[in-house]
């Protein structure tokens, strides 16, 4: 065998090694704890336009879901409202200082945000529960073909994660078939 | 072209054998001050070091320096050096010592036969110390407390700098902190799943992820109150001048910066603490654990940081964990989360 052959399978090796990393990335995982009974009372996040937001929540609907008017009450997107990327660059990057007290004190001051930060998300959580009479969050993020939607349930009688599921979106679905195969995993039925 | 061909495999020979070339990392000792109060126990300032270098060398394969063998300490030792060694002096008292690691602490006598050891582990020409405690048995048990804390400090004096005092079980609860979001979290949470944790909706609950690959560095140092891995700190780098000459308003300013450097520098474990608490006892989440994942931008290595939130102890940390993949390096991770230090069961 020539050394041109071998060469030649080490870059077949290579690139078939890239190949399968990108794949492995986009490949579709999902995991339940629990199923959730169609009749359960929920709120539905999403990030995207109504047109599209409606079109998720009429297929919860349809298949019985009592979904609750959590964040399906607003005329504005999150994104219309104020952008989170921004927000975060301002609240948060402050100049690196060659002083360690003061790059600690910076270190800090940002971790205890974030600590405060997740505990009043569980507060709010906890007001969605009790106030608006929620039993699961449900999460969403629909993506086009060739990328990866994705769905994550939240028991809010536990605060815990129930159900997650990455779904390598096909050529041939649409908002609809996407909500449906979540929501067929979601209620194993 | 062969030649070309012959390059290569040597290239990648060498580069493969060179990870796996012998190196001993080295480590001198400072004393261990008696802070029982008993001079009584003032023996073990020498003995506590020269036995955990003597474990050091003889089961871990360092090259240690005794603190006999350390000039600035031996000279200084009648003059009350050995109980004022702060971590600001820590670059200056090693400047002239040619090892990797220096190592001190402080030990009190407990009831009950028992000793309380703090240890400190200093890279040098860094600016940050790890210091943890162990609690053990004198006399006969000594043996057994000196290669606890040896093995300790072989582990933290390596390049993955990992500390362990506690295995996490499946079926607790957790709750993840992470500088990754939509699909590749749902991939890190399915590793935790499938391996029987639960896990708490912290961070979770949000469609994106707040904390960037950056950001997520600010978590890298840690601190429980068992142990803590920190920036060396110095009051004296903050300049608060006040006198006769200053206004009332310039002192209110002057002393609310003060009260920030208490708060978030000085006293930051007692801050912490205080949140913890409100955490505990808010009633909506009641996680076991806290895990810190920082994962770097090719997502190629990761950190993990662990508190336990019902008692605020720090009891895992490990850098450089490698994977291929987030769901690789997150099977390394709880590999790492549910064995004890490497060489034990």
């Amino acid at each position: 065998m020539t050394s041109v052959s071998h060469l030649k399978k080490i870059v077949i090796f290579i690139l078939t090694s890239i190949f399968i990393v990108s794949c492995s990335s986009k490949k579709g995982l999902i995991h339940s704890s629990a199923k959730l009974s169609p009749n359960s009372k929920i709120a539905v996040i999403i990030d995207s336009e109504n047109n599209i937001k409606n079109a998720v929540l009429i297929t919860f609907l349809k298949q019985g879901f009592r979904v609750k008017a959590v964040n399906a009450s607003d005329l504005y997107t999150m994104k219309d409202v104020y952008d989170i990327s921004d927000l975060k660059k301002l609240s948060y990057n402050m100049s690196d200082d060659t002083v360690s007290t003061v790059q600690k004190t910076y270190d800090n001051v940002y971790k205890l945000h974030v600590y405060n930060f997740e505990l009043n998300k569980a507060e709010t959580l906890k007001q969605i529960r009790t106030e608006w009479d929620v039993e699961y969050i449900v999460l969403i993020d629909l993506k086009n073909w060739e990328k990866v939607s994705w769905a994550r349930v939240i028991n809010l009688r536990t605060f815990e994660i129930d159900f997650i599921e990455n779904y390598p979106t096909a050529y041939n679905d649409n908002v609809q078939t996407i909500t449906e195969h979540f929501i067929q995993n979601i209620t194993g039925k | 072209m062969k030649y070309l061909f012959i390059n290569i495999v040597f290239s990648a020979a060498v580069v493969l054998l060179s990870g796996t070339a012998a190196y001993s990392e080295s480590a001198a000792f400072g004393f261990f001050v008696n802070e029982s109060g008993n001079e009584s126990f003032n023996y073990l300032e020498k003995i506590l070091p020269n036995s955990f270098a003597g474990t050091l060398k003889n089961r871990h394969n360092f090259d240690i320096i005794k603190p006999a063998q350390i000039p600035s300490l031996t000279f200084e030792e009648d003059n009350n050096f050995k109980t004022e060694l702060r971590e600001r002096d820590l670059k200056n008292v090693t400047d002239n010592v040619s090892a990797d690691y220096f190592i001190y602490g402080t030990f009190k006598s407990l009831d009950n036969n028992r000793i309380l050891l703090k240890v400190n582990v200093y890279k040098k020409g860094t600016s940050s110390v790890f210091y943890f405690e162990e609690i053990g048995y004198l006399e006969t048990e000594i043996f057994k407390l000196v290669d606890n804390i040896a093995l300790q400090i072989s582990s933290i004096a390596s390049e993955s700098a990992i500390y362990k005092n506690e295995k996490i079980t499946p079926k607790s609860k957790l709750s993840i902190l992470t500088n990754i979001d939509g699909p590749d979290l749902n991939s890190l949470y399915y590793e935790f799943m499938k391996g029987g944790y639960r896990l708490s909706a912290t961070q979770g609950n949000s469609l994106y992820g707040l904390i960037d690959d950056e950001q997520i560095n600010r978590f890298y140092h840690i601190s429980g109150v068992n142990a803590s891995f920190h920036r060396i700190h110095d009051p004296k780098e903050i300049e608060l001048m006040y006198g006769t000459w200053s206004g009332a308003d310039y002192y209110k300013s002057i002393t609310e910066q003060k009260n920030s450097y208490d708060k978030y520098a000085f006293n930051y474990i007692k801050t912490k603490n205080d949140v913890l608490q409100k955490f505990r006892e808010s009633g909506t989440d009641n996680s076991d654990y806290l895990i810190i994942i920082g994962f770097d931008c090719g997502r190629s290595t990761a950190w993990v940081r662990c508190i336990n939130i019902k008692n605020n102890k720090l009891i895992i940390t490990e850098s450089g964990i490698k994977g291929s993949s987030v769901p690789e390096i997150t099977k390394n991770i709880i590999s790492s989360l549910t064995t004890g230090l490497p060489g034990t069961k």
